[in-house]
């Protein structure tokens, strides 16, 4: 092998991946850690070296058992009206919402919905109305809305969604991070397309990522809480439309399709007009302001019982004419070296780039806040989880990856760049 | 792959390891360019696997999936190798003595050695991995023109290294 394409030719081999590493790096794979047990740090680096090369199947979540060993879904109480009972523990934002929610529809205890005053909590609203303006039925799916909280930010609707042999106890369960009486807890989607609006303030967008997170109360019957985040704080009570055009869930016995989407989609409308009023008492803006040295930093924190925003401060990157124009020669002639065409200078620079930096936020007790999927480029939203937060601390590194993915407070603390203590009243 | 992605995106842990096993190959090589010794690689590609699982909700577009981890998978190596450079003098010995692997003899290995690890990633990332040179500028956080800048370096440094051996051989 004396030419360099030899030499090329010999790099796109296959190699074979060594016995131990290739050991480690299954046993990771076997035991990813659910949020709280990465909050130990018990899985980092373990440096162990185990000489056993068997594969194990990991462990696929299995979404009836969670049907099954909820007594109060087996026996089949009234829901609607509490689903927020039945979901709260076990969502991605979990916490207690039953004295905060106000209920849409409640279901008698014969289990029929009827046109009833609701009896429950004193933040009911218009509980003359019937239940029924809560619904919406197409193609054999009928949608019940049942309880609703609004922060501010975000509205937290939950619903019932009933379709006759919709084979919801196969859809797979997900971690959702959190932990109860010590075990992981779950919860399985139904992914939704369609829009939303606010009826008074106009303000909407696509159905995207908003799932009914929730379970499968039988093959035909899903309990679920959907996320509204609305773009703006909300300060006035207001009508949330939601339109859903398509409703999809996934099936765990086919997980492995070419196809992207879900195994299960039904297209139809369903429109639902929910009114809401706003929390203002347990929730609070806080303003920081408070950058490092590079101009990256916090703005300003909202708390609610059920999530935390750290809205970010990320100056844009911003070149001038003559660095763009020489770093743009210095390509064109390597381009122009290596005989490849040369790209117009208008390509070269197609964004102006904000500046990138990590943040990761613990309360008062050193307990990490986990953050959610929902993080756009300003801002990160992090789920409270029942925490007991009177003090967060905030942790800024200028490496983008430097810190998001430790838990142990010690370790961030070295690691971070910056540190911002917010005090939470 | 894009199913798994999607799946893996919403905590579906056998998704993702199916996901990261299908990547084992293309991470080893890249690791193995940067780490000189197996069990830092396995390090490397253990946290790569953990942090990817964490922060998968943030990978906004799938496609992006393979620079994205690989962007990680770099950025972990680098904190090893500057690990290993800050604690060079300790002499700490693994649990079980690590064989390297049976490449490590092999004769493009050697020769790749020979480049200094900025190099070594370009090359691999581009003649192994197929990456586009504005990919790998993502991947490195580098600008195009340096990837380039790099990658011309290398080829001029291994043909230097050919001439010198050539020239060996006939002494």
């Amino acid at each position: 092998m004396k030419k360099y394409e030899d030499f090329l030719e010999g790099l796109q081999k296959d190699m074979e991946i060594p016995q131990a590493v290739q050991v480690k790096f299954c046993e990771t794979l076997e035991n990813l850690p659910t949020s709280s047990e990465h909050n130990t740090g018990k899985h980092r680096r373990s440096g162990r070296w185990v000489s056993v090369a068997a594969i194990a199947a990991v462990v696929l979540v299995g979404g009836t058992g969670i049907c099954l060993t909820n007594p109060v879904l087996a026996a089949k109480i009234p829901i609607i009206g509490k689903i927020f009972e039945q979901l709260e523990n076990d969502v991605s934002f979990s916490g207690d919402f039953k004295d905060k929610a106000q209920v849409l529809t409640e279901e008698p205890e014969n289990g029929e919905l009827s046109d009833d005053k609701t009896a429950s909590g004193q933040q009911n609203i218009n509980s003359t109305q019937l239940s029924t303006e809560y619904s919406a039925e197409d193609q054999g799916i009928t949608i019940t809305a049942s309880e609703v909280y609004c922060d501010g930010q975000s509205v937290f609707l939950t619903a019932e969604i009933h379709m006759e042999n919709g084979k919801f106890n196969n859809i797979p369960a997900y971690y959702t991070s959190g932990t109860v009486d010590g075990e992981s807890t779950t919860a399985q989607w139904l992914y939704t397309r369609g829009d939303w609006n606010l009826g008074h303030n106009g303000a909407g967008g696509e159905l995207m990522n908003n799932n009914f997170e929730g379970k499968a109360l039988d093959d035909n019957t899903f309990l679920g809480l959907i996320k509204i985040d609305l773009d703006t704080l909300q300060e006035t009570d207001d009508v949330l439309n939601l339109n859903f055009s398509r409703i999809g869930y996934d099936d765990k016995d086919d997980l492995y399709s070419d196809d992207i989407i879900e195994t299960y989609k039904h297209e139809g409308s369903w429109n639902l007009s929910i009114p809401f009023s706003i929390d203002t008492q347990d929730v609070q803006m806080i303003e920081v302001s408070e950058t490092m040295e590079n101009g990256c930093g916090v703005e300003k924190v909202f708390i609610s019982p059920y999530q935390v925003i750290v809205y970010l401060i990320r100056p844009v990157i911003s070149y001038t004419e003559e660095d763009v124009r020489r770093d743009y020669e210095g390509f064109i002639e390597k381009t122009t070296e290596a005989g490849e065409s040369p790209i117009p200078f208008e390509d070269f620079y197609y964004e102006e780039p904000k500046m990138n930096f990590d943040l990761t936020a613990f309360t008062q007790d050193g307990i990490k806040v986990d953050s959610n999927n929902s993080n756009s480029d300003d801002k990160v939203v992090l789920a409270v989880q029942g925490k007991d937060i009177s003090q967060l601390q905030l942790f800024l590194a200028n490496d983008p990856l430097a810190i998001v993915s430790l838990s142990n407070l010690d370790e961030v603390k070295e690691l971070a760049d910056h540190e911002i203590v917010v005090d939470v009243k | 792959m894009e199913l798994l992605i999607q799946k893996a995106k919403r905590h579906d842990k056998e998704a993702f390891a199916i996901l990261m096993t299908q990547h084992a190959q293309s991470m080893y090589k890249v690791a193995k360019a940067i780490l000189k010794n197996d069990e830092d690689v396995a390090d490397a590609m253990q946290e790569t696997a953990l942090t990817c699982w964490e922060k998968m909700g943030t990978l906004k577009k799938n496609e992006f999936f393979k620079t994205w981890m690989i962007r990680i998978l770099i950025n972990k190596c680098n904190y090893i190798y500057r690990q290993k450079a800050r604690f060079t003098s300790d002499s700490v010995v693994p649990e079980v003595m690590i064989e390297e692997s049976a490449f490590a003899n092999a004769e493009w290995m050697e020769l790749l050695e020979h480049l200094e690890e900025k190099y070594r990633t370009v090359i691999i990332l581009y003649y192994v991995e197929g990456f586009k040179v504005r990919e790998i500028a993502q991947i490195l956080d580098v600008s195009e023109s340096a990837v380039k800048g790099r990658m011309t370096a290398a080829r001029k440094k291994m043909e230097c290294f050919y001439q010198q051996e050539k020239e060996w051989e006939m002494v």
